[in-house]
């Protein structure tokens, strides 16, 4: 304990620095406007602002991008909430319940809570990463290509079970989501496959893509056809209503803490765990929540749960980055080459070298946190105007910045017209009364599950058995099954009792 | 909850022609790749199992409501679809997509954002509730156009050509 109190108190001597805290600021500030921008991801964000950190010191260097990281996450939800503009897979979770709040009247009620929310997420997992960095990086080490398989496939199931509808659908939109993430250059045979002889294809799509045809332009799509073009309830904003209401407050606390506890501990597990931490933090609360129909219909649970546990997971995915060296995904990667480029190699021998940037950046990410609400709760009046803003004009400039911002992924004209198609499509489940959440889940962990499963199988030679000999693997699958059946079986028990009282 | 209506019931049916068509799709594609075995999956293994799940669960939707979508098998009076704001809502977001990705290499952003808002601004002019005046559009999308030029290029260095080349 006073081991941790000395580390920390290096901490707060690199990160209380005057140099330290405007960098923070900066790249807090830069990263919310960014990320609020539709299309452009804390990935873009951090890739852009990348080269500008090459003649800071070292500790600044990583604090700034730490700062625009979760910044850029953040914004991305407001703009999630009030446009259904979502860029990246936790945002698309977020949509779901929080521009059902907006269109509500209620989108200051949501933007609240996930300040709130993303707060206490991020400071919670600060504290994880700062007394439990080594033990807990050694044991995301130790999980085994079938036990990371196992637990995506717990993942999948934990997201076809929360889209609303039957659970066969769920699976349905899951598995075509793995289909065309898919699509693309096979990693390992190098075949194309899916590409219908598109060159642009063979990369593979952008999350940005299919995530802004899916949600943005479908949304578009049926609000001109709805008739009631982009009819949104008007939300007052006054400075009083920064603090909750009790009702919100109280339904919400207990899902930012669940949320928090899950985004913890999915973030220490490289790549699957970030991008499943929002699912899965959605379909919990859903399962608990008394009266689940709500969800979908603007549940603030299903807003803060996933906000907090969102946050919690991006502060614990800098573990297995920092203690290591493993990035867990592309934006990781970035920020260990930032580090590379300062001559730092990360590993398990990162906190005794440079003690000054490990705990210099851990107690900076609970300044930024910090920043992050300072600065955002009085921004929420600014960012609810735009919903005063007649629909005639938003329509435009919602088409706009679609273009540009899926063109800036990959500088691709053809990934414009790409959106269009996944456009039509998520109309047509729409109409369907098919969930795009669990689509999107599908997408992100296709290539990761052949991968793991590739290997797995490769290792046991072939032997299935692999998934259910090894003690964690099997747990993660009986959870999936536990899901299933505590989906399915009430809603049997229910036709079954009605069948009953209906024959009698 | 209230026990599945009809309307449901033939979504449901309908999205499981849609996952079945999928699944076909995808495994009839699939079949052009190596398989491999369990132990060494080739490009097509996973594919094809995810292609016959996706069958299967079509599949079952399918049969799942099959009795109650051919027994309200009366086709949505055409009344209920008014087809018009829907061909034309869809052209006008199209047209603003193909627009900007066949403008923006060639003619740079500033005057591809005046076209795409100009089109999206006037193209989708007729289903709004409440008309702007005529001027308006003209107005947003030089605004836009100088909006984005700014925050986008030159505010977080968006590499993009700004003029026609």
């Amino acid at each position: 304990m006073s081991d941790l109190l000395a580390n920390l108190a290096i901490g707060f001597d690199a990160a209380l620095t005057w140099e330290a805290l405007v960098y923070c600021f900066a790249g807090v500030f830069l990263g919310t406007f960014i990320g609020v921008l539709p299309g452009i991801g804390p990935l873009a964000a951090i890739a852009m602002l990348l080269p500008v950190t090459f003649h800071l010191p070292p500790v600044a260097a990583l604090i700034f991008l730490a700062g625009v990281y979760y910044g850029a996450l953040y914004g991305g939800s407001t703009a999630a909430i009030l446009l259904r503009l979502p860029g990246t897979a936790a945002s698309a979770v977020i949509c779901v319940d929080g521009h059902a709040m907006a269109r509500a009247g209620r989108a200051n009620v949501a933007l609240v809570m996930t300040t709130i929310a993303s707060f206490i997420g991020g400071c919670v997992a600060v504290l994880v990463i700062a007394g439990f960095s080594p033990p807990l990086a050694r044991f995301a080490l130790g999980m085994g290509p079938a036990e990371y398989a196992a637990l995506m496939i717990f993942g999948l199931v934990a997201a076809s079970a929360m889209s609303d509808g039957s659970i066969l659908k769920g699976f349905g939109m899951v598995l075509t989501g793995l289909l065309i993430g898919l699509v693309g250059m096979d990693v390992t045979a190098g075949t194309l496959r899916y590409t219908f002889g598109l060159s642009h294809l063979a990369d593979g799509l952008s999350i940005v893509v299919l995530a802004m045809g899916l949600f943005g332009i479908s949304e578009v799509l049926n609000n001109l056809t709805s008739g009631q073009a982009g009819k949104i309830v008007k939300s007052r904003f006054r400075l009083r209503d920064i603090i909750p209401e009790r009702r919100d407050l109280t339904m919400s606390l207990a899902a930012i803490a669940r949320g928090t506890g899950i985004g913890s501990a999915l973030g220490i597990l490289p790549g699957a765990g970030p991008a499943m931490s929002s699912f899965a933090s959605y379909s919990v609360e859903k399962q608990l929540a008394r009266d689940p129909s709500r969800f979908g219909q603007g549940a603030i649970e299903g807003v803060a749960g996933p906000e907090a546990s969102n946050n919690a997971a991006a502060q614990t995915s800098f573990i297995p980055t920092l203690t290591l060296g493993i990035p867990g995904d592309a934006i990781m990667a970035l920020i260990l080459g930032a580090l590379m480029i300062h001559g730092i190699a990360p590993g398990p021998n990162v906190m005794n070298s440079h003690p000054e940037l490990f705990w210099g950046l851990i107690v900076s990410f609970w300044i930024g946190n910090l920043m992050l609400l300072v600065l955002n709760l009085p921004l929420i009046g600014i960012w609810l105007k735009i919903l005063s803003i007649p629909y005639r004009i938003l329509f435009p400039t919602i088409m706009l910045f679609i273009c540009i911002g899926v063109y800036s992924v990959s500088r691709n004209p053809a990934d414009v017209i790409t959106v269009g198609v996944f456009g039509i499509f998520g109309t047509l489940i729409y109409a369907l009364r098919c969930d795009a959440v669990p689509l999107i889940l599908g997408f992100i962990l296709g290539p990761m599950l052949e991968e793991y499963a590739r290997r797995a199988l490769l290792f046991s030679r072939g032997d299935p058995f692999v998934f259910i000999e090894r003690p964690l693997s099997l747990t993660f699958l009986l959870c999936a099954v536990g899901l299933v059946v505590l989906t399915t079986v009430p809603r049997v028990l229910r036709r079954m009792r009605e069948a009953k009282t209906n024959t009698s | 909850m209230a026990e599945p209506s009809e309307g449901m019931s033939r979504k449901d049916f309908l999205a499981g022609v849609l996952f079945m068509g999928l699944g076909g799709i995808g495994a009839w594609i699939a079949g052009g790749y190596s398989v491999g075995t369990a132990s060494r999956m080739g490009a097509g293994y996973f594919p094809l199992v995810v292609s016959s799940l996706l069958i299967c669960v079509g599949a079952i939707l399918l049969l799942k409501n099959l009795r109650s979508a051919l027994a309200s098998g009366s086709v949505r009076r055409a009344s209920e679809l008014e087809l018009r704001p829907l061909v034309r809502a869809y052209v006008v977001v199209l047209l603003c997509l193909l627009t900007f990705a066949a403008l923006i290499e060639r003619a740079g952003l500033a005057a591809t954002s005046l076209v795409c808002v100009a089109i999206s601004y006037y193209g989708a002019r007729g289903l709004m509730e409440r008309k702007g005046a005529a001027w308006e559009g003209v107005v947003i999308a030089l605004v836009l156009s100088a909006f984005s030029v700014a925050v986008f290029v030159y505010g977080i260095g968006l590499p993009m050509r700004i003029w026609p080349r």
